[in-house]
């Protein structure tokens, strides 16, 4: 049975200018009526036009753009190769590191040379193989090193990202597993100011690969640290630092 | 395309070349920040790259759907950031109006005639309607605002910004449709 019309929320929804669950309305309802469907058309060929403003070529792409899409691309193929290769069509989001652990594949192999660890096995995704690799792809990719503390000593780490993107891999080994209320919590500071970033837990080995997306490039900040902290995270460190790397002066 | 969707590196490269000033400006119009605009032009470029075998070309035009694509991934970043940067006034949009069309030139000329051919009409279009209307529709879709915001920014009642909306993109076609731009269904 069709949904009641959604003709007044048709433009708005072709401009991007509704809610989250007013989309789900509209689309639901596309889906099952003919009447909307061509009156969304019509909007969407007005919304198309209005692209054609925001797309006039007034600023030049950077020319050292076209290298770096081109291997980010690259890489985004690589990752989705090693996926098909690593995980079961009827499994597409499993850890890489649960459906090879039979035989190391060449990103675990990779992750080995540059940790210096032994058979890392963290519970690496899909996603977070394919971010890795786009950031090691990334002509302007920094590696830093992140080491352990008196708290920690025999953790280490690796910083993969660049000083002028947000986003960046921490990839752990050493760390003790912590109890079910505590989560490592990863944090960013600028000027000796720590912003708090994300989340992880380790696996029974101590290792981990966390997505970080700070509030700014890289380079605006000196140092990244980690805490033990309680589950969800806290807006100050609680915990004592167990792992820590300045980002400047590296290349 | 075709060669796109059979991963061809070369094929990719000169939409790339065709595309790259195009994209890289909406995105840096609808994010306001470089960084962003470069990541999110290769991203588009990644989902292409992915989804290339799904493009009908029955359906539209390859710039087109590359312009859809990098709206919608510019707004997600600019909403991810939870900072909106709008077109604010009238007086904003005009200037913005008067740069678009005084630097229309690509590197592709093809590209720069069918935007250029466009962008005039597009820019008088908008002009002749309301401001009220006019500034619902610039703020939702160069500034990434939900209606609802929309209504919260400028202290309108929610049901008169979605009828703006509603009223100015229905007179925007029937302007585009009377210049030629757009066609009745």
């Amino acid at each position: 049975m069709a949904t009641e019309h959604v003709t007044d929320l048709i433009a708005a929804y072709t401009l991007g200018a509704l809610e989250p669950d007013e989309v789900d309305l509209v689309e639901r309802h596309l889906e099952v009526c003919g009447q909307c469907r061509a009156a969304a058309r019509a909007a969407q060929h007005i919304a198309d036009e209005l692209l054609v403003l925001l797309a006039q070529p007034t600023t030049q792409a950077p020319p050292s753009l076209r290298e770096r899409t081109l291997a980010r691309v690259r890489a985004a193929a690589q990752a989705d190769a090693l996926a098909s290769s690593t995980t079961t069509p009827h499994e597409p989001h499993e850890p890489v590191g649960v459906t090879a652990n039979l035989q190391e594949n060449a990103f675990q192999r990779f992750l080995r040379n540059l940790l210096g660890a032994p058979a890392p096995t963290a519970p690496t995704t899909q996603q977070e193989a394919e971010l890795l690799l786009d950031l090691l792809a990334d002509p302007e990719c920094v590696i830093w090193p992140v080491g352990g503390t008196d708290d920690a000593p025999h953790a280490s780490g690796r910083l993969i990202g660049s000083r002028s993107r947000r986003q960046a891999a921490l990839v752990t080994v050493g760390l003790h597993p912590l109890a079910q209320n505590q989560e490592y919590q990863v944090w960013f500071l600028q000027g000796g100011k720590p912003q708090p970033n994300s989340l992880f837990r380790v696996n029974h080995a101590g290792q981990a690969v966390s997505i970080v997306r700070a509030s700014a490039p890289l380079g605006a900040f000196d140092t990244v640290a980690v805490t033990p902290e309680p589950a969800g995270g806290s807006p100050g460190p609680t915990g004592p630092i167990v792992l820590a790397g300045k980002l400047d002066g590296v290349d | 395309m075709a060669r796109v969707s059979e991963q061809d590196e070369a094929a990719l490269g000169q939409l790339y070349d065709r595309y790259q000033h195009a994209i890289y400006s909406l995105c840096l119009r609808v994010t306001h920040d470089a960084g962003a605009a470069e990541e999110v032009t290769q991203e588009v470029f990644v989902r292409l790259w992915r989804s290339a075998a799904s493009f009908e070309p029955g359906r539209g035009r390859v710039s087109t759907w590359l312009l859809r694509i990098a709206h919608n991934l510019a707004l997600n970043e600019v909403r991810r950031r939870q900072s909106r940067p709008v077109i604010a006034s009238d007086a904003d949009w005009a200037a913005e109006g008067a740069r678009l069309v005084d630097n229309h030139q690509g590197d592709d000329p093809e590209m720069a005639l069918w935007l250029q051919e466009r962008a005039e009409a597009i820019r008088r279009a908008l002009e002749r309607l309301p401001e009220p209307q006019r500034q619902a529709i610039l703020l939702a879709f160069y500034g990434g605002l939900s209606q609802a915001e929309i209504a919260a920014a400028l202290g309108d009642p929610l049901g008169t910004v979605k009828s703006r909306i509603r009223v100015g993109m229905q007179r925007l076609r029937e302007t585009l449709i009377a210049e030629g731009i757009d066609e009745v269904d």
